[in-house]
């Protein structure tokens, strides 16, 4: 018999988390004890795990004693103070935070594309960033068709992002519209209902975002291609929790979309939902709270010689967070942690 | 034409751009002999204030309604543009189609103000179109760069908002969202799916190719403004939760090297544009902030590295103020300088 494994989530009472929780219950994950940790000001507070009553403690270095996977998702600060002590515990570290992505010794891992990168791993492996995963799992079965060469990259990002705080500001900028007050922005840079604000993360000297940056340094490291060329725009529109990302991918040899298409189809985790002449395409609202990404929009740019334009939307806190984080797990499980 | 005051009809006076125009014509105090406000069917919503002075009437738009008119102006219904336009020539006006629906009929000039000249406006004949605002916008920031840098490849994400979609558009945006809040959905109707908290890849019907009609319009209407009749140009349009202001992310690919610093010297210099572009500061172009402004915004300014000679760029700009009533306002300028 299976055996269970003793799993620490540490941000437990964030959006994430409370994925994470969902998630490993549904999966059946083969749990033998859960440790949820938060931060001081969320500890203390009871949630429930397969119908039990589970008690929210406060994240320490002490925290990790006796647990074989933890998964991280509270931010890069806390991540780097406390996922060294979970590796010094004996724990394998899942991090959604961008702390350790780009870190030689850590895997960055999209389960669909490169599970095999968890081969040698020295405690703690890496969710890429949530747009990342998102405009990857439509990439990666045109990559492996043909070399992709450069991608321009546009994402449609939602609230959810940037936690539970933005999608509560969201909502209550949206009820404050419906009542004609207004409620200020705190969390995002400007008021995000009706509005489209380009700007996620910090801004870099080069005047791109770091959100931007990850896109272009995470495709490069996942689909393990220094070559590959990425520019990308990310941008913040006022949708709850699914992703979209517009993409023009130029490729090495041509491609016809109708190729494109069934590889995508055959791709784990990603569904095609591409018939104009039936108002079938992917968007956001549909793929909400589900686990697969859906492409869409598939068709040939005119522009340029051996080039694809498609659309892809995938749920933020799901593939882009949470799903991946456990199927990371189940990955580790799978050869043995 | 003499220096008279011009007799100015406005077809569709009470969609979401004539409104606009008729608050645009007082603003900026076009001198109008007469204003006649010409609508398909009676509405019974509000009009603006016409223009202190400027004697106004209502009336439902037919083929007699012209007699007399110096420029017409269509507004709204592409239907109604492509019916009435050829009838307004006719009769002596000058058509100025803001709907797309005569952009492709033979003897129709395509005009942008800021990227054609007056003299070439007012030269153009009787039958004029402006381009669609999200094309008007692109080519307000890509004909500077053209000039500067020679465009090579262009490749386009817009984020379009309800407005573009009429007045019915922004009706439904509005009746989705109160429906949403009070948990009831709205249905439908406009667009083809839910708008709100959505974002839809579609904001026109499908072509044989998997594009939409108003994705290869972009491309039609950029060759046409920038006149490179083969201009390489890869657009994906999608609609967002929005009302007023589109925007989008463009990445160019250039003939010549141009650094970040030149483009933001020639987009500062050029008509109708803004540079709003100070990452530092929070400062570039958003959705919200474009709602109301007369300029196309650009920011987010940057060198695109995965060419050889690349710029990002991001913009906003209201469709319907700047793309739809100030360019018409500019056209009738256009004419009275010239004349």
């Amino acid at each position: 018999m299976a055996r269970g494994y003793h799993v620490a989530i540490a941000g437990a009472t964030g959006a994430v988390g409370g994925v994470m929780r969902e998630i490993l219950e549904e999966r059946r994950f083969p749990i033998a004890s859960l440790r949820l940790l938060a931060s001081e000001r969320s500890a203390g507070s009871t949630v429930t795990f397969k119908g039990e009553p589970l008690r929210v403690e406060v994240l320490t270095e002490r925290s990790f004693e006796g647990i074989d996977v933890a998964l991280f998702s509270c931010g890069g600060e806390r991540s780097k103070a406390f996922a060294p002590a979970a590796v010094r515990a004996g724990a394998v570290v899942i991090d959604n935070s961008s702390a350790f992505r780009m870190d030689p010794r850590v895997p960055l891992v999209v389960p669909e594309i490169n599970a095999h990168a968890l081969a040698g791993h020295e405690g703690i492996v890496a969710v890429p960033n949530c747009t990342t995963i998102v405009m990857l799992m439509a990439l990666k079965p045109l990559y492996d068709l043909s070399r992709v060469t450069r991608v321009v990259a546009t994402s449609f990002q939602a609230a959810s992002g940037a936690g539970a705080k933005a999608m509560a500001e969201l909502e209550a900028q949206l009820r404050g519209w419906a009542e004609g007050r207004e409620v200020p922005a705190s969390v995002f840079p400007y008021p995000l209902a009706f509005n489209v604000i380009p700007h996620i993360d910090a801004f870099l000297p080069n005047g791109y975002t770091k959100e931007e940056m990850k896109l272009v340094n995470e495709t490069r490291k996942i689909l393990g291609d220094p070559e590959i060329r990425v520019t990308a725009t990310t941008v913040r529109v006022p949708v709850l929790r699914a992703h979209a990302v517009s993409v023009n991918a130029e490729t090495e040899r041509k491609v016809t979309p109708d190729e494109a298409r069934a590889a995508f189809a055959r791709f784990p985790g990603l569904l095609v939902n591409d018939d104009p002449a039936e108002l079938r395409y992917p968007m956001p609202r549909d793929v909400a709270g589900k686990d697969e990404c859906v492409v869409g929009r598939i068709r040939e740019d005119e522009s340029h010689p051996r080039a694809l334009n498609f659309f892809v939307v995938g749920d933020q806190l799901r593939k882009g967070a949470a799903l991946d984080a456990v199927q990371i797990a189940e990955a580790l499980v799978e050869r043995g942690l | 034409m003499s220096a008279r005051k011009p007799v100015l009809a406005l077809v569709g006076a009470t969609s979401a751009v004539g409104r606009d125009l008729i608050e645009r014509l007082a603003e900026r105090r076009v001198p109008l002999e007469r204003l006649r406000l010409l609508v398909a069917e009676v509405d019974d919503r509000q009009l603006p204030d016409s223009p202190e002075g400027v004697p106004t009437t209502l009336d439902l738009v037919s083929k007699d309604a012209f007699g007399g008119v110096d420029f017409a102006v269509f507004c709204d219904d592409p239907d109604i543009a492509r019916r009435y336009a050829p009838i307004a020539a006719e009769a002596g006006a000058i058509a100025v189609d803001l709907t797309g629906g005569t952009l492709d009929e033979a003897g129709v000039v395509l005009v942008a103000p800021g990227i054609t000249p007056p003299s070439a406006i007012a030269g153009a004949g009787r039958r004029l179109a402006l381009p669609p605002p999200a094309a008007g916008a692109l080519a307000a920031i890509l004909a500077p760069l053209h000039a500067a840098a020679g465009v090579k490849r262009v490749v386009v994400s817009i984020y379009e908002a309800a407005a573009t979609a009429g007045q019915a558009g922004l009706d439904e945006l509005f009746e989705q969202v109160r429906g949403l809040l009070g948990q009831q959905e709205a249905p439908a109707k406009t667009f083809p799916e839910q708008l709100a908290f959505n974002v839809i890849p579609r904001t026109g019907p499908f072509t044989p190719d998997g594009d939409t009609e108003p994705e290869v319009r972009v491309v039609e209407t950029l060759r046409r403004l920038l006149g490179v009749p083969d201009l390489r140009v890869a657009v994906t349009a999608a609609r967002v939760s929005a009302f007023h202001g589109t925007s989008a992310s463009v990445n160019v690919e250039f003939e010549r090297p141009i650094t970040p610093a030149e483009a933001r010297t020639r987009l500062a210099a050029a008509p109708g544009v803004e540079v709003v572009d100070d990452p530092a500061e929070g400062r570039y172009p958003i959705g919200l902030d474009a709602a109301g402004q007369d300029f196309v915004l650009v920011g987010r300014i940057r060198a695109d590295h995965s060419v050889p000679s690349g710029l990002s760029l991001w913009l906003s700009a209201d469709d319907i103020r700047r793309g739809g009533a100030v360019a018409a306002v500019d056209v009738i300028e256009a004419f009275q300088q010239s004349a």
